[in-house]
């Protein structure tokens, strides 16, 4: 019996103890082999072909000395970690132009200029998730637990609109109809901006600013994440927050792209002075509660109608 | 206890012989104990030593731009501000020197126009060659220099975490 109970024993030791050390073979590969590490060497290898030893010596002799690294930049400003760098290695490079992603160099140069990568980051304009190191954990995409994903091409403006409130200065149409929209449609008979408007509806004077988080998606198809809950709100109040009072009239699809770019630009985040642009003196921001006097209200078109029938609900 | 079994199927004629065989077994099992122990306690470790060193801190790279090099000219002296480091351009190459006093960590000032003291730090009065030597005051070390490289924009890059020994000057 107790021979019996000895051989089971020996047995199971045997067992966890291949078992262990095929793990920590598993965890020791695991932790060597990371998405990066081959971007890395991809971008070694590229260069390498790109630059010669007798121009410049001492920085090739750096690249044939790179070994993979997590590259990042820290802007204590905005506690951002952004690691972006460590796979997008080429992203201030001129060679890089017609590289292959994630290599490619910046499309906009000199947007990259006026805004260095080593002083802003990545995801003050971009958003997503810096500190990971991974195509599917930096939120390229929307995933779970990280709404606040990688602001797609269509919303790009809304970024600018965060710290640039005169938005004539940079040339950002879509905020600018954006915010023209958001005027004519009077939105804020119902919402506040910075003190102006109604205060029927939610406040949006930081709305860019708000916790995605703090949103309802249960009746929201398709990604969870505020810019696609935005623009699905904009395309049927009712059926993203159900029992909401709020009106709109039909857009199309132009039109809730400035809307929403505009919304999601509205930030009371105060940035450090170097950070802050430069406002002309003479700069005011524009009202965005216009009062019209009733009898100047275009009744007679189909939009005027639903207005007034809206407004009366 | 598979070898037991097995064992045990042999006929009694081969008695004799099983000792033979049972030794060079437990050798084996021996050995093969020997190596999981050595591979485990070995691995683990190597891996709690590797914990300690990590990846990547929270911290600025640095590795840093400096800037073009057409905004250094030949006899200039910048510094590069929050990174206390100088970058001096020379008609035989440029090189970036420490700012940080070696004695307690003040930002040194850079003198203009004396050939002999080239930084002096205001907290304790320690002097600094041209180069970055000690002459006097506290200080117990010479400036260090950086090493840098250019890149292939024409950008100059500092490489604060290595130090220049040799003291060489990038020639371009």
């Amino acid at each position: 019996m107790e021979k019996a109970v000895l051989r089971k024993l020996t047995l199971l030791c045997i067992i966890f103890g291949v078992a262990g050390i095929v793990l920590m073979g598993i965890m020791a590969f695991r932790d060597g082999k990371r998405e990066w590490k081959e971007y890395q060497t991809g971008y070694k290898e590229l260069l390498l072909k790109k630059i010669s030893q007798e121009r410049n010596p001492a920085f090739f002799e750096r690249v044939v000395n790179m070994k993979p690294e997590i590259k990042q930049v820290v802007v204590d400003d905005w506690s951002a970690v952004d690691r972006c760098q460590s796979c997008h290695l080429g992203i201030e490079d001129p060679l890089f132009a017609d590289a292959a992603l994630p290599f490619r160099t910046h499309p906009y140069p000199e947007l990259l200029k006026k805004h260095p990568v080593e002083k802003y980051g990545c995801t003050i304009c971009h958003g997503g998730q810096g500190v990971s190191t991974t195509y599917a954990g930096a939120s390229h995409k929307a995933i779970e637990h990280w709404p606040a994903p990688m602001v797609s091409k269509a919303l790009m403006q809304s970024r600018c609109g965060i710290c640039h409130k005169d938005f004539q200065a940079i040339g950002a149409d879509k905020l600018i109809k954006g915010r023209e929209l958001y005027k004519e449609m009077h939105c804020a008979g119902c919402h506040q901006i910075d003190g102006q408007g109604g205060a029927v509806g939610p406040d949006l004077s930081a709305f860019g600013d708000k916790d995605p988080g703090s949103f309802s998606y249960s009746n929201l198809e398709g990604p969870h994440s505020k810019q696609n809950w935005v623009m699905e709100h904009f395309k049927s109040p009712q059926k993203i927050s159900p029992g909401s009072p709020m009106y709109l009239p039909a857009m199309n699809s132009d039109q809730i792209e400035y809307l929403a770019s505009y919304v999601l630009s509205l930030s009371q985040h105060d940035f450090p002075r170097q950070y802050t642009p430069k406002v002309k003196a003479d700069f005011v921001p524009p009202r965005i509660d216009l009062i019209i006097p009733e009898i100047d209200l275009p009744a007679s078109t189909d939009n005027g109608e639903e207005t007034n029938e809206g407004a009366s609900k | 206890m598979d070898f037991e079994n097995s064992a045990g199927a042999i006929s009694p004629s081969a008695a004799a012989s099983d000792e033979a065989v049972d030794e060079n077994r437990r050798g084996f099992v021996k050995k093969l104990t020997a190596t999981t122990l050595a591979l485990g306690i070995g691995g683990a470790v190597a891996e709690c030593c590797r914990f300690l060193k990590p990846n990547i801190l929270y911290e600025p790279s640095r590795v840093f731009k400096a800037g073009e090099l057409s905004k250094f000219s030949i006899g200039s002296r910048t510094v590069i501000e929050g990174h206390g480091v100088e970058i001096v351009r020379e008609k035989d190459g440029l090189h970036a020197i420490s700012l940080v006093c070696t004695h307690l960590g003040c930002l040194v000032k850079p003198v203009e126009n004396d050939s002999e003291i080239g930084y002096a730090c205001p907290c304790h009065g320690s002097n600094f060659t041209p180069k970055g030597d000690v002459l006097g005051g506290p200080a117990p070390q010479n400036l260090p220099w950086y090493e840098m490289y250019m890149d292939n924009t024409g950008t100059l890059v500092v490489d604060a975490s290595k130090v220049n020994k040799k003291r060489t000057k990038l020639i371009v």
